[in-house]
């Protein structure tokens, strides 16, 4: 090999050595991080009203954005969401797009084996909803051969629903709870599962769905970190019992989750 | 419904303006890059031949949903500083990939399709293969390269509704944003949506029509 080349080479592996050196101390507290840039970055997934949705006035908003915006604002740090679809949440919290996810996100345990998740912010009822003329009535004759069930990508939903009904046809849908009512609304599946508060929105907007008697599933919904930053999960479960005991979760729950009081001020 | 098409429409024209500029930069940065590839293949030593026809198979052959994952979420993953890409550079960056793939080998193609004796006839006649390749390949491949030019131009468009998995709000990411809120008219915005696309995708085609009449068709003569 020639003699600057070799020194170019040098130099180069030097720079891409120290450089990967650099990028690794700098992760040694992300919670350091967070407030000397003075961002915090929040993944969500804006799947839809009430969680995480683009208000009309084109903010991001509900429950899970605005407990993230809470945060960020004790922290004295500036919010930054970052929004992608539901199968880039932990790719994007991975690969260090992101500090933290917030979103309606069931820690369930292979998950868990990857990321780390948070005390639970709320719980979810997973339940069924079906269109008025399907004839299904009850949770008992969702399970046959003829029934095709709808549910999110890549969900907990998909999951519960091919345990509980093994005989019926289950079908992902990418794009969130609306396009599980629309697909149920249009006649592409006879029975759709989510969770209880987005159905209650879906019967206000296809008059012709009907909710099924019963829940599948109550399942915990926590935030998620990286599993190395077990600082920054302690501000994040700190934060959780101090928004809990202080009866603010409760306001937060009450206005979201158990009102329609939302829908006037942001749909 | 109009009501509510005029109330959504500011959503849809800023997702339009995004896919604007992400396949706009894509698009020069990809054609550029691409034609140096093309000419490096066409015109180039051996070994250039076989690496750049690797990269460009690696590319051509690979979902472009599979590249964006690969350049935002595992690029960075190797901890090298200027591999960080956010949303809006990935999204360049693998446009830019992706199309320059296919305008290096459209590139090449033309290159190749000038007769031969052409280019013997200019080095005979004292040309350098600069001067070669500017007064004689050049303008002969530039008519061929137009006419698919402007179909990869009209692909990359429509590639971009992919983004959104990156967290890149393009058209199609605005238009599921706004049926989250108004889910009962899914398909009127939907065919305002399609309709976005054509306004952007058709006056492409027309520009490359005329580009094609301003150099002149294909006329071949050994």
């Amino acid at each position: 090999m020639k003699g600057p080349i070799r020194n170019l080479l040098t130099v180069a592996g030097a720079i891409a050595l120290s450089l990967s050196i650099a990028a690794g101390t700098a992760r040694a507290d992300l919670v350091d991080d967070i407030v000397q840039r003075g961002t915090l970055r929040v993944a969500v997934q804006t799947q839809g009203p009430p969680i995480s949705f683009v208000n009309k006035e084109g903010k991001r908003t509900g429950f899970a954005v605005e407990i993230a915006r809470r945060l960020a604002n004790d922290m004295g740090v500036e919010l930054k969401l970052m929004s992608y679809e539901w199968k880039g949440l932990i790719p994007a919290l991975l690969s260090n797009k992101a500090d933290m996810i917030a979103a309606d996100m069931t820690p369930s345990v292979q998950r868990s084996l990857k990321i780390s998740f948070t005390e639970p912010v709320f719980f979810e009822k997973v339940v069924a909803f079906t269109t008025a003329g399907s004839g299904i009535t009850n949770m008992s004759d969702i399970n046959a051969e003829n029934v095709a069930v709808a549910a999110t990508q890549g969900s907990t939903h998909y999951q519960i629903a091919q345990e509980k009904f093994p005989k019926a046809e289950v079908k992902e849908y990418a794009g969130g709870g609306p396009a599980v009512a629309h697909a149920v609304a249009a006649g592409r599946a006879e029975v759709g599962v989510n969770n209880s508060g987005s159905v209650r929105g879906f019967l206000r907007e296809y008059t012709d769905l009907r909710r099924i008697e019963g829940t599948l599933r109550r399942d915990p919904l926590s935030f998620a970190v990286r599993p190395e930053n077990t600082h920054m999960m302690q501000v994040l479960n700190n934060y959780i019992t101090l928004l809990k005991v202080r009866g603010q979760l409760e306001d937060i729950r009450a206005y979201w989750w158990n009102s329609d009081a939302w829908r006037q001020d942001h749909m | 419904m109009l009501d509510a098409l005029q109330q959504h429409m500011p959503f849809l024209l800023a997702g339009l303006w995004m896919t604007v500029q992400v396949t706009l930069l894509g698009i020069c940065f990809g054609t550029l890059f691409g034609t140096l590839v093309g000419i490096a293949r066409a015109l180039g030593p051996r070994p250039a031949f076989w690496i750049l026809g690797a990269y460009i198979h690696l590319w051509r052959g690979t979902p472009f949903l599979c590249q964006i994952y690969i350049v935002y979420f595992v690029l960075p993953q190797t901890g090298i500083a200027w591999l960080q890409f956010d949303s809006f550079q990935a999204s360049v960056v693998a446009l830019t990939i992706y199309s320059s793939s296919y305008i290096a080998e459209i590139v090449r193609a033309a290159i190749n399709a000038v007769p031969r004796g052409q280019v013997e006839g200019a080095r005979s006649v004292g040309m350098t293969s600069g001067q070669t390749l500017r007064y004689v390949i050049a303008p002969q491949a530039l008519r061929m390269v137009l006419p698919p030019l402007g179909g990869v131009y009209v692909i990359m468009v429509k590639v971009t509704a992919v983004l959104s998995v990156i967290g890149t709000t393009e058209l199609v990411r605005q238009a599921n944003l706004v049926i989250q809120r108004d889910p009962a008219n899914i398909m009127p915005i939907f065919l305002v949506v399609a309709g976005l696309y054509f306004v952007f995708c058709y006056p492409m085609l027309l520009l490359t029509q005329w580009a094609e009449r301003r150099y002149g068709g294909l006329h071949l003569e050994a």
